[in-house]
């Protein structure tokens, strides 16, 4: 073998064990050692989407003891929802395949995930549900969906706050999601599980065309 | 920090997995300066680097920083050393990881390497390598499932000089950050 094509073919090998494959999921096993609990409660039909999204998004998982980074990619349509979790490093951590009600999530690095998959998936169904923030400009833009009332608090026709609590929630009681519309960033809060999750819009497409002024609020 | 000698090249990742409907695609330059000493920067989408400087691993991005000591896992620890193996270029020890097939027409090469043994065999089926002289233009890095990473290099400089202060800027931490 010629050493000098060798060399440089096992410096890219090194890139690529590096940086897209192997071994990241072991160096990420460590990195996430502490796990989330599961949250329970805030979900909805993903018919309730208005059409096919993909976006590629960063989040950075605060709570109790658990400090993540985890790259991700979410399509959605309204029959199926995927979402594919990428370890800080590049290779895949988790796929969750969402069909109708039925959800599958395969980890590959290891069965104690640091951050359960289905909170992603909620926090991106929160953040995502479609805002009616065109038509009503500065004010407060309030919707249901399926159980759940969303109240927007809308800027320059942008959602820039909004409120996920049970239709049936009683007065004074804590709502299920908070969602900050950022100019940098959407910050998700599941209260029934005490964290906080930052997430930075990478990409998306296709672009969603807002309808009767409904459209996705985490692309707006 | 000194100067020192090493590789830079641009890359173009493609992501192609079986469950998303298109490809996932990436952009950025390898700074690599032997021996363990390695950045990725990640320029699109959005702006991400991983820094691996010896025994420590971090990875910045518009979220904030992470970092990883590798002397806190000897697992990771592993691994880690079977990449400087890689870097150093120790072909012996390259073959105890790997089943190596090199071919040559004279101009272009190709290195197809298979994982010997676990963890890398349950991680990664195949790395296939491209490339004309000391020049790499193709990786292809194949899952056990079957979703694979094709990179493709340009502009690499196998002799890039960096000067001391682009090892400190690139190495080096931002407390601001």
């Amino acid at each position: 073998m010629n050493a000098l094509v060798a060399r440089a073919g096992l410096v890219v090998a090194a890139l690529g064990v590096v940086t897209g494959t192997a071994g990241c999921s072991i160096l990420t096993h460590v990195l996430f050692s502490p796990r989330l609990r599961e949250c329970k409660g805030f979900d909805v039909p993903l018919s309730v989407f208005v059409g096919p999204s993909r976006k590629e998004l960063r989040a950075r998982i605060h709570a109790r003891n658990v400090d993540v980074d985890l790259p991700f990619v979410v399509e959605t349509n309204a029959d199926s929802l995927v979402l594919v979790g990428f370890t800080p490093l590049g290779t895949k951590a988790f796929t969750l395949v969402r069909k109708g009600d039925s959800v599958e999530v395969e980890s590959m690095t290891g069965p104690a995930l640091p951050v359960p998959p289905r909170n992603l998936m909620a926090d991106v169904l929160a953040m995502s549900l479609p805002s009616a923030c065109a038509t009503t400009p500065d004010g407060m833009a309030v919707a249901a969906f399926d159980g759940w009332q969303v109240s927007d608090t809308c800027g320059n026709g942008r959602p820039v706050q909004r409120i996920i609590a049970r239709a049936d929630a009683k007065a004074g009681e804590e709502p299920e999601v908070q969602v900050e519309y950022r100019d940098d960033a959407i910050v998700v809060r599941q209260n029934d599980c005490r964290y906080n999750a930052r997430y930075v819009l990478q990409a998306s497409a296709p672009a969603l065309s807002p309808e009767n002024g409904v459209s996705d609020a985490a692309e707006e | 920090m000194r100067s020192a000698t090493g590789v830079v090249a641009r890359f173009t990742e493609t992501k192609e997995l079986a469950l998303l409907s298109a490809p996932l695609e990436a952009t950025g330059t390898i700074y690599f300066v032997p021996p363990d000493r390695l950045v990725r920067l990640v320029t699109s989408p959005g702006r991400s680097r991983l820094v691996v400087d010896g025994d420590k691993v971090r990875f910045e991005d518009d979220n904030g920083r992470k970092a990883l000591d590798l002397s806190a896992s000897p697992m990771a620890r592993q691994m880690v050393d079977s990449f400087v193996v890689l870097f150093s270029g120790d072909e012996a020890r390259l073959h105890q990881l790997y089943e190596a097939e090199f071919s040559s027409d004279g101009k272009t090469w190709h290195l197809h390497l298979s994982p010997r043994s676990a963890p890398l065999d349950r991680l990664i089926a195949s790395f296939d390598l491209s490339g004309s002289g000391a020049h790499i233009d193709r990786m292809e890095a194949v899952e056990p499932d079957g979703d694979r990473t094709v990179t493709r290099f340009g502009e690499t400089d196998a002799q890039y000089r960096f000067g001391a202060k682009e090892l400190a800027d690139l190495f080096g931490e931002d407390p601001a950050s």
